[in-house]
């Protein structure tokens, strides 16, 4: 009776240790306890596709011929992001620029943007400013080497209550000497399961 | 009727069973063989070692200067399963140089399969480097 007692007080503090919930607390943003979703990209899948792209981009060589004293300079053009998830494509584009500037043979040009929009406006008049001073005129020092163009693709599939989403990174980097392809990658990044989980 | 001796010892079984999330670690150890070095694996997580074993170990340079890594990983399991893992990298003061790799991956590898696990130096200054493997959910 009393060991029945004692089973029937453990089994009713259960709900009450449940129903308390998680206290917010900070964990690591590059850590293993984030949060899986199946619908949109989270921030892991961000970083594994980055890290994938950059891989691959080392890999290939393209940037071999280049160097701490002759650097690479790269200009970013067109992101499209083609998923339903609306998230700001930088959250990829600036990790493929974090690493190629830490190698050492990669500048990226914030003053020569797509559609003659600079990304730093305030750089890109005292480059104009410097120029014009120093003669050095007709703007063509400082190019880009290569240009990157990136499109984010969504694949959707489902099996009972089961869903699956694909997202599909494809990157391309193009030199503008030649106006060709240097380097072409592509990674997808899929997730499965019938519920959000934290955690992979 | 189950006595509370047991059902405390039993309790506690579980929670350190799922608690005992820790991490094992490879680290290169220079052999005279370039290309393959050695290898020493420091494991804490006996169960993630047997699904997520490394067997092998090949590095060269790519993009001109920087070293890269490629991790043989077997599982001797009987059905698939996933563990995450990183690649940190190290100068050649044991400093650690900031990497895109600095982010937990998670990988899934089938029953006795051997998958191939790769990494590249952020810059020609990291030298050296160690790869963690930690176990995930499912």
């Amino acid at each position: 009776m009393r060991s029945i007692y004692n089973l029937f007080i453990q089994l009713s503090l259960i709900p009450l240790i449940v129903a308390c919930g998680t206290p917010a607390h900070r964990i690591d943003s590059d850590g293993t306890e984030l949060i899986t979703t199946v619908g949109q990209v989270d921030i892991q899948d961000f970083s594994e596709a980055a890290a994938k792209l950059i891989q691959e981009m080392t890999t290939s060589g393209v940037f071999a011929e280049y160097s701490s004293k002759k650097k690479a300079v790269l200009g970013i053009s067109r992101i499209f992001n083609d998923t339903t998830d609306q998230f700001d494509t930088d959250l990829l584009i600036k990790k493929i620029r974090v690493a190629l500037l830490h190698s050492g043979k990669v500048e990226v040009s914030t003053t020569i943007g797509l559609g003659g929009k600079a990304e730093d406006p305030l750089a890109k008049s005292a480059k104009d400013i410097e120029e014009f001073q120093s003669g050095k005129g007709n703007g063509l020092l400082g190019m880009p080497t290569f240009t990157l163009t990136c499109k984010i693709l969504e694949v959707r599939a489902s099996a009972g209550d089961t869903k699956q989403s694909s997202f599909v990174f494809q990157m391309t980097l193009t030199n503008t000497k030649t106006g060709n392809s240097s380097w072409e990658g592509e990674v997808a990044v899929t997730k499965q399961g019938t519920k959000n989980a934290i955690g992979f | 009727m189950i006595s509370p001796i047991c059902k405390l010892i039993v309790c506690n079984v579980i929670w350190i069973c799922t608690a005992c999330n820790t991490v094992n670690s490879v680290v290169p150890v220079p052999n005279g063989q370039p290309g393959s070095p050695g290898f020493q694996q420091v494991v804490t997580n006996g169960w993630l070692n047997y699904k997520a074993n490394v067997t092998d170990v090949h590095e060269d340079v790519v993009n001109g200067d920087q070293k890269r890594v490629q991790v043989s990983v077997y599982s001797n399991q009987s059905r698939a399963q996933s563990f995450s893992y990183r690649f940190e990298w190290l100068n050649a003061g044991g400093m650690h140089v900031d990497s895109i790799g600095d982010a937990w991956q998670t990988q899934r590898i089938m029953p006795q399969e051997t998958i191939i696990l790769n990494s590249i130096a952020p810059n020609s200054a990291a030298s050296t480097w160690r790869l963690q493997l930690q176990d995930t959910n499912n």
